[in-house]
């Protein structure tokens, strides 16, 4: 008999502490599994980035490219993990730009960029009621769509005169890439390969020059990443 | 059932009962309709604190609401704003009814104290105002990395190179924590010589003494801070003896514990300075002009721009033909460069006279009041410029333009000299063209404010002569009116329409309203202490109210007088998006509400005195206050207890009360007063203050001197209950020092047994004080004062500390404190139960805060009781007069006094001395009296 008590006893505190407690709230014990519907995955300077931010970006990622560079991400088939964490570090680096095109006011967008941009995305679609079937799925208003259009821009042109007016391609080091990739050109003469040698260089060099600025917001910036 | 089975049943009810449950949920899901929508059955809120009150506007969905992935998402933003959580998770659990969601918000660690250990050198106050985080901020690890990284930088520039400091918090509670700074100062590095090197061409020994200064010498500690005050202190004394290029940089070096300080000095070329033919201006005068000193420069273009400095110079003080030329020589052994002034100074020329000619419309006289040149007079002689006759021309211009003459033109002719040229006229032409007129005033759009407002707001008027100077004035004001209107985006753009040549212009006031935008939420952070509500009910604009930048302003300037933040911000949130409601985050930062103040002075009739007071300001978190404090002087003990409730009960009224403990010795008695005082204050807009007080008085007074006795009060204990109804009327600019309008009080006090008093009395005092700026901030101030009281019941039972006294350092400046009154006839004044009182005073202005005042001053108090000759007959007072039985004195009854003054200016008001004189000086009485106080006499 006392080996069954024994039991009995046993099995009642296991099973209460099996049970999905919930802490606080005045809704009494939940005996359901609850799940996380959202949360906050970072903090930079005032800018709340969510997992649902984090999994928005991955899918535009996976389907366009760096939110700030609108190239398709490399290592698409690196695992989830890894495309979350780069997905954050771009939600970071964007939240860094937007705060500093704001403080030093180098770059402004005009209403009527953001309408052209809008246009834009608007015409990729068939129809009005398309167009807002895709808003309503991704469950993002006009207004919502304009205003991140409207940083997007501003994170353009800001990136543009803060880092790329400063970006200088010598004849030299164009020559030197020429030489050095002569056969990719088709046997193009050098004169004839130039522009685009001078804009693939640009932009490498934009990109270096980003990178560096970057870190260097990175380690002034207040950023709390919650693990 | 056997035992086994019985068992079995158990663990099964246990481990799966739960699963039936969600089992259950779940089938009830399913059991909705395809791809409809989710439902929030509940909004829980998962907090280790008491919740701010604002939380539950901060999320976007609504219990019965839908359940969206984006609503949840800006409901965490939003909650993230409170500046209160470190993270924020949404929960989803779900029921029958719908989705449960619960918001966990996990608490940032709120710093409530810092504590430094292990320092011995250096003082904890000192690393603390370093330090990043601070006693009532969160702590996040970027700042605790920050702060740390402080202390230690702090330590190596004050000469501790080794320094270590660990940082970590000490939990208090769930939500709060004292940072504790563990410091290891380590050894300090100390100077163990001072040596300097180069080409010094100074004394070694003042080089030393220089060093020394800044603290740099043997034996003391290696600073950082006073290393880069040698330098400074080095190169500026090189560049005083006109070695003004010297160079000089310090190389130490530092071995464990100890560092050679080494300066190494090149002195460069010695600049010397030289004047000819300067006849009237001293060397002195125009070496101040020069700045090689200060560019450190002495290049040929330093010389060529000084040499232009020392002739505008000359041109400025009236040697208008004045020629200077320079040289300069360099020398290498010694490197020295000699710079020679050349100076041909020619007659000093003074303006005598200024015409204006063509002039019309608008009188001489209104012109030269615009203009700068006047030309001489009796004693002051006025130079003139080609600069100075070019500004005056572009003045004149300026207000023909303001009178509607857009096509004047002010021609002055050359400069006329004579009389060897000591003396110029000049003459100004004048050609004032036609006169534009306003003939129509037409608003354009902007239906979002009553059109007759916009039209009271443009100061153009119709048919008055056009003044294009009051167009940018008249668009301010009107954006304004739509700012306050909530049209924060309106842009208005005035167009003109000239017709008839000029002499006629239209109007168009083009205004862009935009949409109208309005408060939505207001979501505090950073108050932890204080109350949302405390904050909240300061906030000039609501939820729903148009959103007026001018009441955003007020607002921060209402919780910044608080008193309890050190920091208020009150920003739009995305101002950069359009909308039509905006979200307001208003960020405070808490100071310490508690105070402790200590305070000495010394007044003409207490003379030393000191006070201290403790107190708090933020009581419950809701502003109210406590405070307590004791004044001593050689005359006088006074305790306050005060409590403050703004607010009261909710409404726009502060209640306070007052317990008042006063032992004073006055010139004719002593009192020992126990003051209780309970009433409420009400302000009305900016400028109307009223009060109603309830107060209780025991009274004791001793030492009264025996003619001064006249009521049966004043040789006995009293009690004085009274209501006290006042109403302030201030206008003025500033309260410590006013330098224009006016403030009006009338203060009413009734006595009655009904309130519990043993005395039945009525008093009634009122002033009027008015301020004029006169003439390049001189002041003019006028005070009238006047008072009445009465008592009932046929006798004279006011008690002699109600009574009227003048005299003293703000009432009639000529005689000495409380002195003036109906004297007994051993001379003693007994007090009054009228008085008038009439100061006048110019204030003038000084340099260096100082100003100088003079003053008129008339007044007295008389007894109009005829009860008094009986009651102090009864006292064994001689009577000395007819009538009132005391002696009033002067022809009109007003005694006269007059002054000067000297202020000092103060953050809280002027030092004051003064000197009255008495004008009506009767025999025996001295001929003035000197007063010293803190602010002005009214």
């Amino acid at each position: 008999m006392r080996k069954i008590l024994a039991i009995l006893i046993f099995s009642i505190i296991f099973s209460f502490l099996a049970l999905p407690w919930e802490r606080g709230g005045g809704d009494g014990i939940s005996i359901c599994s609850a799940y996380v519907l959202d949360k906050v995955v970072a903090v930079v300077n005032d800018h709340v980035i969510t997992e649902s931010d984090v999994d928005r970006a991955v899918e535009v990622e996976k389907t366009e490219g760096t939110p700030e560079t609108g190239k398709p991400a490399v290592g698409i088939s690196a695992s989830a993990a890894s495309a979350r964490k780069k997905a954050l570090d771009s939600l970071i680096d964007r939240a860094l730009l937007i705060d500093e095109a704001r403080k030093f006011n180098l770059a402004t967008v005009k209403p009527g960029e953001v309408e052209d941009a809008y246009r834009q995305v608007k015409a990729g679609y068939p129809d009005e009621k398309t167009f807002r079937a895709a808003l309503d799925n991704e469950e993002i208003t006009k207004s919502e769509l304009k205003n991140n259009l409207r940083d997007q821009l501003l994170v353009v042109k800001y990136i543009d005169r803060r880092i790329k007016a400063f970006v200088r391609i010598t004849p030299d080091e164009e020559k030197k890439y020429y030489e050095r990739h002569k056969k990719d050109f088709g046997g193009k003469k050098f004169e004839d390969a130039e522009p685009a040698i001078k804009s693939l260089l640009t932009e490498r060099e934009t990109n270096r020059k980003l990178e560096d600025y970057l870190r260097d917001l990175k380690s002034k910036a207040d950023i709390i990443i919650n693990p | 059932m056997t035992r086994k089975k019985f068992i079995l049943f158990v663990f099964f009810f246990l481990f799966f009962l739960p699963s039936l449950a969600c089992a259950d949920v779940q089938g009830a899901q399913k059991a909705n309709p395809a791809g409809a929508q989710p439902r929030v059955a509940d909004i829980i809120f998962d907090y280790p604190g008491i919740l701010p009150s604002d939380v539950y506007q901060l999320v976007e969905i609504k219990k019965g609401g839908p359940l969206s992935p984006r609503l949840i998402r800006d409901s965490i933003k939003l909650l993230y704003l409170k500046g209160l959580f470190k993270n924020i998770i949404a929960e989803g659990r779900d029921t029958p009814q719908g989705t449960v969601v619960t918001f966990h918000l996990i608490p940032k660690m709120l710093i409530s104290g810092v504590e430094i250990k292990g320092n011995k050198e250096l003082s904890g106050g000192k690393i603390i105002s370093r330090m990043t985080l601070k006693e009532g901020d969160f702590v996040d690890p970027f700042k605790l990395r920050a702060t740390r990284n402080a202390v230690l930088k702090f330590y190596r520039d004050e000469g501790f190179p080794d320094a270590a400091a660990l940082i970590k918090i000490k939990e208090t509670s769930p939500s709060t924590g004292d940072l504790v700074v563990q410091v290891d100062e380590g050894q300090p590095t100390i100077i163990s010589a001072v040596d300097f090197k180069g080409a010094l061409a100074l004394p070694e020994k003042r080089l030393d003494e220089t060093a020394a200064k800044a603290g740099i010498k043997k034996g003391e500690r290696l600073v950082k801070g006073k290393l880069n005050d040698a330098v400074t202190r080095l190169t500026d004394y090189y560049v005083k003896k006109d070695y003004v290029k010297a160079d000089v940089e310090q190389r130490t070096a530092v071995s464990p514990g100890a560092a050679v300080v080494v300066f190494k000095i090149n002195a460069g070329l010695k600049l010397k300075v030289s004047f000819k033919g300067n006849r009237t201006l001293s060397k002195k005068e125009l070496k101040k002009i020069l700045t090689f000193w200060e560019d450190r420069d002495v290049s040929e273009d330093s010389v060529s721009e000084n040499l232009d400095k020392l002739q505008g110079y000359y041109k400025k003080e009236g040697f208008y033909f004045a020629q200077v030329k320079s040289t300069m020589e360099e020398t290498a052994k010694p490197p020295v460069a000699n710079v020679t002034f050349s100076i041909t100074e020619g007659p000093r020329t003074a303006l005598e006279h200024v015409y204006l000619k063509g002039n019309k419309a608008v009188k001489a006289g209104r012109i030269r009041k615009v203009m700068a040149l006047q030309g001489s007079g009796l004693i002051i002689k006025e130079r003139v410029t080609d600069e100075a006759v070019r500004q005056d021309a572009q003045r004149i211009k300026n207000l023909y333009e303001s009178k509607g003459f857009l096509k004047a033109l002010i021609k002055p002719e050359p400069i006329r000299f004579y009389d060897r040229d000591k003396k110029a006229d000049v003459t100004f032409d004048i050609i004032e063209g036609p006169m534009t007129y306003v003939l129509s005033r037409n608003i354009v759009d902007g239906e979002g404010v009553p059109r007759e407002k916009i039209e009271a707001a443009i100061k153009q008027k119709l048919g008055e002569p056009f003044d294009p100077q009051l167009i940018k004035d008249d668009e301010s004001s009107v954006i304004s009116l739509f700012s306050k209107a909530g049209y924060i985006r309106a842009t208005i753009d005035t167009k003109r329409e000239f017709i008839d040549g000029g002499r006629g212009v239209n109007l168009f006031y083009v205004i862009s309203q935009g949409s109208p935008v309005k408060i939505g939420r207001i979501i505090l952070r950073g108050n932890v202490a204080t109350r949302d509500r405390t904050i909240l009910r300061e906030m000039l604009v609501k939820t729903g109210e148009p959103f007026d930048y001018e009441k955003i302003l007020m607002s921060q300037q209402r919780l910044y007088s608080l008193g309890f933040f050190s920091q208020v911000r009150i920003k739009p949130l995305a101002p950069e998006e359009a909308g039509v409601s905006k979200d307001l985050l208003v960020s405070v930062r808490e100071r310490d509400a508690g105070r402790v103040e200590f305070g000495a002075g010394y007044g003409d009739w207490d003379r030393i005195r000191g006070f201290a007071q403790v107190g708090y300001i933020n009581l419950f978190g809701l502003g109210h206050s406590i405070s307590l404090r004791g004044d001593a002087s050689f005359k006088e003990t006074k305790a306050i207890a005060t409590y403050n409730w703004p607010w009261f009960m909710g409404l726009n009224l502060k209640y306070r009360t007052s317990l008042v403990y006063l032992d004073a010795d006055k010139p004719n008695y002593h009192i020992r007063d126990l003051i209780g005082i309970t009433g409420f204050d009400k302000t009305f807009g900016k400028h109307v203050t009223t009060s109603l007080n309830y107060q209780y008085e025991k009274i004791k007074f001793g030492d009264i001197k025996a003619g001064a006795a006249l009521a049966p009060e004043d040789k006995n204990k009293s009690n004085l209950a009274s209501i006290t109804p006042s109403v302030i009327f201030d206008f003025r600019d500033n309260p410590f020092n006013p330098t224009k309008g006016s403030v009006h009080a009338l203060i009413l006090k009734y006595a009655s047994t009904f309130f519990g008093s043993t005395v039945d009395m009525f008093k009634a005092t009122a002033q009027t004080s008015w301020y004029y700026p006169l003439y390049k901030g001189i002041i003019g101030a006028f005070s009238a004062r006047g008072g009445i009281e009465s008592s009932f019941g046929g006798k004279f039972n006011i008690p002699i500390s109600e009574r009227f006294f003048l005299g003293g350092a703000s009432s009639l400046r000529g005689y000495s404190y409380e002195s003036v009154a109906p004297l007994d006839s051993f001379g003693n004044p007994v007090g009054g139960d009228s008085m008038a009182i009439f100061n006048a005073e110019i204030r003038f202005p000084l340099p260096y805060n100082f100003g100088l005042v003079t003053f008129l001053d008339a007044g007295n108090a008389w007894l109009l009781n005829k009860n008094v000759s009986a009651a102090a007959l009864a006292n064994g007072s001689p009577i000395t007069e007819s009538g009132s039985g005391f002696t009033n004195t002067g022809a009109n009854g007003l005694r006269y006094g007059a002054g000067l003054g000297l202020r000092y200016e103060t953050p809280v008001g002027p030092l004051r001395l003064d000197y009255g004189f008495k004008l009506n000086r009767r025999p025996g009485e001295s001929i003035g009296e000197l007063h010293f106080t803190l602010g002005q006499a009214f």
